[in-house]
């Protein structure tokens, strides 16, 4: 009934049609990229207003400062704990701009990915652009929670321009209803993400910022941001410090060694495991082997000193007195041998697995042409959990490094400290215990540098020599 | 099916593995031993696989330390709280990735697993436990262990492998994805809760480097099992210094052993019920890699 229709509300849905027209003759991601730009200019322009007031709010901190960003008012600092006042602002535009020019650079790549392949969907290189831009964010983010004290907003804006130039040309909707119809279905899971992904990035992204410590000089009280720079001193000092080659030189010696006795240990085990027939006998095996994997290492360590002691349940038993755990060469070799009695029967599992998943037709085919118990291992199950086997060595190498704090805080004592120190308890001693966090941070960034290298390296070696790898 | 195996083969690996489990379980039956032996069989170190002189002293004294029996009690209590709140996450944050639709899911993926490979370490760790306030506090023992990527994916890849087809005659029904979460696939992947809530149990449980970094002065946080890493530690001490008479402090030894035996029976007390479930998630975790 179109009298019954104020004038008014017609008028006005004469305007809304208008807009709406306007805005259908662009393609949805166009209409995105202009109302979010718009959205960005209108924040910047709060912002310098805010400057030009002299006092500014921050919404991630919920603070009041001034011009030169000193906090006048408020904040999660109070709680936190931090020190007022933004030192290294240069630092903080000069990372945030490595971040953006990485951010274009991927940009324009996946533009012209996407001009190229015609991607309806975001390309791989818009992921890395996203993920720069997060990253960008997630910075911000914990330099206004973290150590840094307070952090400067108005490079937000800036920041917030690269949401629109993305969904330019990754706004996967080419229509308001499917838009809709997306956030109506999906809503919740983001909702879901929230909490855990808050934790990643907290408590797994969150320390990264302060890596820095390690460029930094040792104002171990002060907050990592506003320490003056060090550069790389701390690396050369670690490697001047004769402490720090031993532990080097001990984490090296112990990898390996655990590495070339340890490593074949679960992958014999789990073979004869398989030749078992018994299947009682064999049940029960497993159940006794995969116990020690469920003690901790206190308990081990103590276990050890028990039974590896001068006077101990070995030493009764043997009728000698070797000092398994008080000598420097004997106390190696007990470390290795009590991992390997943790590990072995758990590290089993995962080759039975595979075992079980190789096609039983092959056994009795090679049966049939007369192979042997030997042959059979050899030939068909031991090329059948290859796979398994490359990708735990993959790991293991990944490992050298060494990712066993517990374990050698554990077992370590004060007669085979020259042995027995690795890298982590030298990070442990100096900054943690002691006080020299710098030298500490550098130290542990080396090692997981390192650690990093070492696992694509093996992983690149073995996609090489024609394995399927880890990644 | 015979497969031209020898029997005098069949014997070997029986003893083999017979030699095997006594490796295993001699060193646990000799602490047990200990823990309930007489002083003066300590004292001569004659105690091996079976008590002698039996007696239950020193599980007596642990029992009436409150040191012992607080820090028990709360590491139950910590190792409940965390096991139910990691589990709460590790299935928030499974669970979206289901959806293949969900925009963005590479990225979080990739967002993810970059924390399993690079660590930042302990230095800023310990710094950002500073200033976020937790150290000496006991949340640092919940909060930033309470999510596990290798549980994440391990979870993700039991639920992948729940039939689409399963999930969208429930959204045909009318359900939500919360709702299909909560009737459909907790239910379905009740297995997998076990094995996952189990590898956080026993993390917690026999954890301490933790506790070792960010509890600096405040004892009364420490969990069970830094308490047994610092006696291990004094008594090594002592060991060194009194050489030959390691066994000499025989109470000491026998309370040593009692705690030891303490920290252990939880664990080995649910196991063997529970073993089929930490096995399924190894192998899980393996075939989803």
């Amino acid at each position: 009934m179109s009298d019954n229709q104020s004038p008014l509300h017609q008028s006005n849905k004469n305007r809304f049609g208008k807009i709406e027209e306007i805005f259908s003759t662009f393609p949805m991601r166009v209409n995105v990229t202009i109302v979010g730009t718009v959205l960005v200019l209108v924040f910047s322009l709060l912002e310098w207003v805010n400057m030009g007031l002299g006092v500014r709010f921050n919404l991630f901190t919920l603070q009041i400062l001034n011009i030169e960003n000193r906090v006048v008012a408020g904040g999660l600092e109070e709680y936190f704990g931090g020190v007022a006042g933004f030192r290294n602002f240069k630092l903080f535009m000069a990372i945030l701009l490595i971040i953006f020019v990485i951010a274009m650079v991927l940009l324009v790549l996946s533009v012209i990915k996407y001009q190229s392949k015609r991607f309806r969907s975001l390309s791989y290189w818009g992921f890395g652009a996203i993920i720069f831009v997060a990253i960008a964010f997630i910075f911000a983010i914990l330099i206004t929670i973290g150590d840094a004290g307070t952090t400067v907003l108005s490079v937000f804006p800036l920041l917030t321009l690269f949401a629109p130039i993305l969904t330019m040309f990754f706004f996967p909707f080419d229509s308001l209803a499917r838009l809709m119809n997306y956030v109506k279905r999906y809503w919740v899971l983001y909702i879901l993400l929230i909490l855990p992904m808050a934790q990643i990035i907290i408590f797994r992204y969150g320390p990264m910022i302060n890596i820095l410590a390690a460029f930094k000089e040792n104002f171990f009280l002060w907050p990592v941001l506003d320490r003056p720079w060090a550069g790389l001193e701390f690396f050369v000092a670690a490697f001047n410090d004769p402490t720090f080659l031993e532990a080097f030189r001990n984490t090296l010696v112990l990898s390996f060694l655990e590495i070339i006795m340890g490593f074949p240990v679960p992958i014999i085990l789990a073979i004869l495991l398989n030749e078992l027939r018994l299947r009682k006998f064999k049940r029960v095996t497993q159940t006794i082997l995969y116990l020690p994997h469920f003690l901790s290492w206190a308990i081990v360590a103590g276990i050890a000193t028990t039974v590896l002691g001068n006077v101990g349940l070995l030493n009764n038993f043997l009728g000698t007195r070797i000092p398994f755990l008080t000598d420097p060469t004997h106390w190696i070799f007990s470390y290795i041998i009590i991992g390997i009695w943790k590990g072995m029967g758990w590290g089993t599992i995962i080759y039975l697995a595979a075992i079980t998943g190789i096609n039983p037709e092959l056994y009795e085919a090679a049966a049939v042409d007369g192979a042997k118990r030997f042959r059979l291992i050899w030939h068909i199950t031991l090329p059948g959990i290859r796979a398994v086997i490359v990708l735990l060595l993959i790991l293991n190498i990944g490992g050298i490094m060494g990712n066993s704090f517990e374990r050698i805080m554990a077992m370590r004592n004060p007669l085979v400290f020259r042995v027995s120190d690795v890298i982590e308890v030298f990070t442990y001693n100096r900054g943690v215990a002691g006080l020299q966090q710098s030298l500490a941070a550098a130290v542990g960034l080396f090692q997981s540098i390192v650690s990093v290298i070492l696992l694509f390296g093996a992983n690149y070696f073995a996609k090489k020599t024609g394995e399927r790898g880890l990644l | 099916m015979n497969l031209n195996k020898s029997k005098t083969g069949d014997v070997i690996i029986v003893i083999v593995f017979i030699l095997l489990i006594c490796i295993c379980l001699f060193p646990m039956m000799n602490v047990f031993a200990r823990s309930m032996s007489a002083p003066r069989y300590l004292i001569r170190s004659e105690v091996s696989l079976f008590p002698r002189g039996f007696n239950m002293d020193a599980f007596e004294i642990v029992w009436s330390d409150s040191k012992y029996t607080w820090s028990l009690a709360w590491t139950a209590i910590l190792t409940f709280i965390c096991t139910i709140i990691s589990l709460v996450l590790t299935i928030l944050c499974a669970f979206p990735f289901v959806y293949k639709g969900l925009l963005g899911r590479k990225t979080l993926n990739v967002f993810m697993i970059f924390t399993m490979y690079f660590g930042a370490g302990m230095i800023p760790t310990f710094l950002l436990m500073r200033s976020l306030g937790l150290i000496d506090n006991p949340l640092v023992l919940i909060l930033p262990a309470s999510l596990s990527i290798f549980n994440v994916i391990l979870m993700r890849s039991f639920f992948y492998g729940i039939p689409d087809s399963i999930r969208e005659s429930s959204e045909i029904d009318g359900a939500g994805p919360f709702k299909t979460l909560m009737l459909i696939y907790l239910p379905l992947s009740k297995p997998v809760l076990a094995t996952i809530s189990l590898f956080y149990a026993v993390n917690r449980w026999n954890g301490y480097a933790d506790a070792l970094l960010f509890l600096r002065t405040e004892r009364r946080w420490d969990p069970i099992q830094l308490l047994l890493f610092r006696v291990q530690q004094n008594l090594t001490a002592i060991d060194v210094t009194q050489f030959e008479t390691a066994a000499g402090n025989a109470p000491t030894e026998a309370i040593r052993m009692a705690t030891i035996v303490i920290a252990t029976v939880p664990i080995l007390l649910v196991y063997p019920f529970l073993q089929k479930y930490f096995v399924a998630g190894v192998t899980l975790g393996s075939i989803k890699e």
